[in-house]
């Protein structure tokens, strides 16, 4: 037990007279980020090596304040304190998980060319360097952290491991996300595996970590496992359909993935309207001015909401897997609260006034 | 809220990737075409299945834009 690891726990966790092991999720936000921010000025590395891992930690961290319920932050924090009551244990675990989504986030992001402002003015090498580290390097010396707090090697071994796995699932996810962008025939079955490979093993690791910390119940673990696949597998649909339709587009077409609205499109339409989209994915890889007609043809085979159908049914299985395995309130209606906001379903129409 | 069997939400998983037929006819009649299917689903399960696909069926994409935008954040 050092007193780095305390000063960050302790400080945040004591100036709340409420119950501690009951935050809302923008101060578990608030609280990994200061166990991050306090990780990295520990690290034996030069003043600007440092600085490369900062950028990309104040853009993690400017994300999840506006969004709190960033799941690397709140599934293994939730989880944990879903079956032991207690939040406070789980904070580096919910450190490592948001060191590898960040780094995860960042090697995306130098792929399909969308790095966040911070970047921009920086050599893509350096933002290479910054997402291996923070990939290869971070998350284990958070779950190190772990040996303050009297965790056993034993299980500070099968966390590690948890990483690598995962990780390596991920991995495979990401080549199949490139790999497919010069496929000519992709399937919906190839699309959605694709999601459960990329995200759907993300979220499994968020949710075992935390569960993996405070019990080996085998049963418990794999509820929570498949619980996070069908949420992952959901949520990277969303960010997929939000990346076509949503306020602010991302470079998908631009890049020629082949997600799983595009899939199903394919999948869809037939003789020259097939033959048009095609020829329009093709030539939206050049230029978007293409875009809305890819978009109205995926209009016309339904793809948004059939993406909505397949995004509810992974909803729904998650619930299920969540509900078997029994978790304890409160945690239990934040992880529904959680889950509930993956979804895509259409706002009701304002009722139009008589008067 | 009774959760959908872990089973029946599977293969409906499944038949919605792998069957084109099945995909068609779901938004046309989810009732007829689950039982064509050999689901039973009981009142509570197939009340939210339609409670899904009244939602969804009807609705124009501008409307789904604004869930999916209030959904990704």
């Amino acid at each position: 037990m050092t007193r780095r690891f305390y000063e960050v726990n302790s400080v945040a966790y004591r100036s709340k007279k409420a119950n501690l092991d009951k935050l809302p999720a923008s101060e578990r936000v608030e609280i990994v980020f200061a166990f991050l921010d306090e990780l990295i000025l520990a690290l034996p590395l030069g003043p600007r090596h440092r600085h490369l891992l900062q950028i990309h930690l104040s853009v993690g961290k400017e994300r999840a304040v506006a969004w709190p319920q960033m799941s690397s932050i709140q599934l293994p924090i939730l989880v944990h304190a879903a079956i032991t009551g207690d939040e406070r244990p789980a904070l580096p675990v919910a450190g490592a998980c948001t060191l590898l989504y960040l780094g995860a986030d960042l090697f995306d992001s130098i792929i399909d060319d969308e790095l966040p402002p911070l970047w921009q003015a920086r050599d893509p090498s350096e933002a290479s360097l910054a997402a291996t580290t923070l990939l290869g390097a971070l998350p284990q010396l958070s779950i190190a952290r772990l040996q303050e707090q009297g965790t056993p090697p034993e299980r500070l071994w099968t966390l590690a491991h948890l990483f690598a796995e995962y990780g390596l699932t991920m991995g495979a996810g990401q080549y199949e996300d490139l790999l497919f962008s010069s496929l000519e025939n992709v399937s919906i079955e190839d699309s959605r595996a694709m999601a459960e490979h990329k995200s759907g093993a993300e979220y499994a690791l968020f949710a075992t970590a935390g569960a993996t910390l405070t019990t080996e119940d085998p049963s418990a673990i794999e509820a929570y496992a498949a619980f996070g696949s069908c949420f992952g597998i959901a949520q990277q649909l969303i960010n997929d359909a939000q990346d076509i339709w949503g306020h602010k587009r991302g470079q998908d077409l631009a890049n020629g993935k082949r997600t799983l609205p595009v899939t199903h499109a394919l999948c869809t339409l037939r003789g020259d309207r097939r033959e048009r989209l095609q020829e329009l994915l093709t030539s939206a890889r050049e230029s978007t001015e293409l875009h809305d007609g890819v978009r109205e043809l995926l209009a016309e085979a339904g793809s948004l909401r059939y993406t909505a159908l397949i995004v509810w049914l992974y909803q729904q299985q998650a619930r299920s897997h969540l509900a078997s395995a029994s978790p304890h309130e409160p945690a239990a209606r934040e992880l529904y609260k959680l889950l509930d906001q993956a979804s895509i379903l259409p706002h009701p129409r304002k009722a139009q006034s008589s008067d | 809220m009774e959760e959908i069997r872990l089973e029946a939400l599977r293969a409906l998983t499944i038949l919605a990737i792998h069957d084109e037929e099945f995909r068609r006819a779901m938004w046309v009649d989810p009732e007829g075409t689950l039982d064509r299917c050999g689901f039973a689903l009981n009142d509570a399960e197939m009340a939210q299945v339609n409670s899904f696909f009244n939602a969804v069926r009807e609705s124009v994409d501008v409307d789904l834009f604004s869930g999916l935008t209030e959904a990704h954040r």
